[in-house]
């Protein structure tokens, strides 16, 4: 019996990487996505679907500090969320991490990786750059102290 | 600088192996192999004695050789050696163990059977800086970190914010719909009123509340009074 898809919703204002994110997730038999999300707001609507993972542009949360990733949590608990960052400073990718991302890839990197990312994160790992594990740590033990 | 100084500085530091189990040691020894100069110690009198002393660049810990063992070594040998690069190795390797030897500061947490040339690889990697932990730790890493951040900003909220307590039944009615994603035509079926009565409602929802933007409103109804951006930035 085929395992079941890994869901997902994508949410990113930018309507050319929406579509190639569709393009590079619909040929995949065991990624399904169940839709996507323009705004914000779009974004936070569509935890009302469940998915498994939410890949969400960072830009979307720009203006909100650390609000939209918590209320998406508080939405749909079991949903992992994979920030899509452009030129984003490490800053926001950590603070989006702190906030409850399990994951981050770079836009140029959306062609090789995104699949791969899906399926790492859809099944309960993480998907982060070795080289910024050292900083996770460091915020962890400060907020440990 | 002393000669010791200069070797932890340098891109050969000297290594530290300790561990009371002598295959061990040299198990560990030769998938080093001439990369990095070793000192070999087998008890903790002999380990302080040569964290203090030598000031090595890495200190390879089997967490059976100290006691207090596993994490709770690490912070007594930090401040015997501060420049030193930590890595606990242990036949039990569990999430909340190497959870706890990073937080208290160690940068590597393995299996101490880790295959010879994967150890070399892992203080080359300590070295320039990088934490070597399983995978499966970066996941629970990052459980931790979000759930410390929740929890420090649940003790120190920007002020109490009682701002939903103004508004009248029908409209937290309305409000939370908008926190659960609905859209107007969705809360005008819902609440079998009329799409011009929500729009109403929610442009005193917005006056009442001080927003302007609906993704504002529906954040402050999911997260509550926690809310971080109680100002529109």
């Amino acid at each position: 019996m085929p395992k079941p898809s890994i869901t997902v919703v994508i949410a990113d204002q930018d309507k050319a990487r929406r579509t190639s994110c569709m393009r590079l997730l619909r040929s995949r038999r065991d990624i399904r996505v169940l839709g996507q999300a323009r705004s914000g707001l779009e974004a936070l609507a569509a935890t009302r679907l469940k998915p498994q993972v939410l890949l969400l542009d960072l830009s979307l949360s720009r203006g909100h500090g650390a609000d939209l990733l918590p209320a998406i949590r508080k939405s749909s608990p079991g949903t992992r969320i994979i920030l899509v960052a452009g030129r984003a400073s490490e800053a926001r990718i950590l603070d989006g991490l702190c906030h409850g991302a399990q994951g981050y890839l770079d836009k140029k990197l959306l062609r090789d990786f995104l699949a791969k990312a899906v399926r790492i994160v859809g099944s309960g790992r993480a998907w982060v750059s070795r080289k910024l594990v050292p900083d996770i740590v460091d915020r962890l033990a400060r907020l440990a102290a | 600088m002393s000669q010791s100084e200069k070797r932890g500085l340098s891109s050969r530091p000297l290594v530290i192996i300790a561990s009371p189990n002598p295959e061990l040691r040299s198990r560990w020894k030769r998938g080093l192999g001439a990369a990095f100069p070793v000192h070999e110690v087998g008890r903790q009198a002999d380990l302080e004695r040569a964290m203090s002393g030598l000031a090595p660049g890495i200190l390879l810990l089997d967490v059976s050789l100290s006691r207090p063992g596993g994490a709770a070594a690490v912070p007594a040998l930090r401040q015997l050696s501060p420049s030193t690069r930590i890595v606990l190795l242990t036949a039990l390797p569990n999430d909340q163990e190497g959870l706890l030897a990073l937080k208290a500061g160690a940068r590597g947490y393995c299996h101490e059977a880790i295959a010879p040339f994967l150890l070399k690889k892992a203080l080359e990697a300590i070295q320039k800086g990088e934490i070597w932990v399983g995978r499966m730790l970066v996941p629970r890493l990052l459980e931790e970190l979000t759930s410390l951040t929740k929890r420090r900003r649940k003790a120190s909220p920007a002020e109490p914010d009682n701002r939903l307590e103004r508004l009248t039944r029908r409209e937290l009615e309305v409000a939370r719909l908008i926190g659960g994603g609905a859209n107007n035509k969705e809360i005008a079926t819902r609440l079998t009123i009329s799409d011009r009565t929500v729009k109403a409602h929610i442009t005193t929802i917005f006056h009442k509340l001080g927003f302007s933007d609906r993704l504002r409103l529906a954040l402050f109804v999911v997260n509550g009074s926690q809310s971080a951006g109680t100002h529109e930035s």
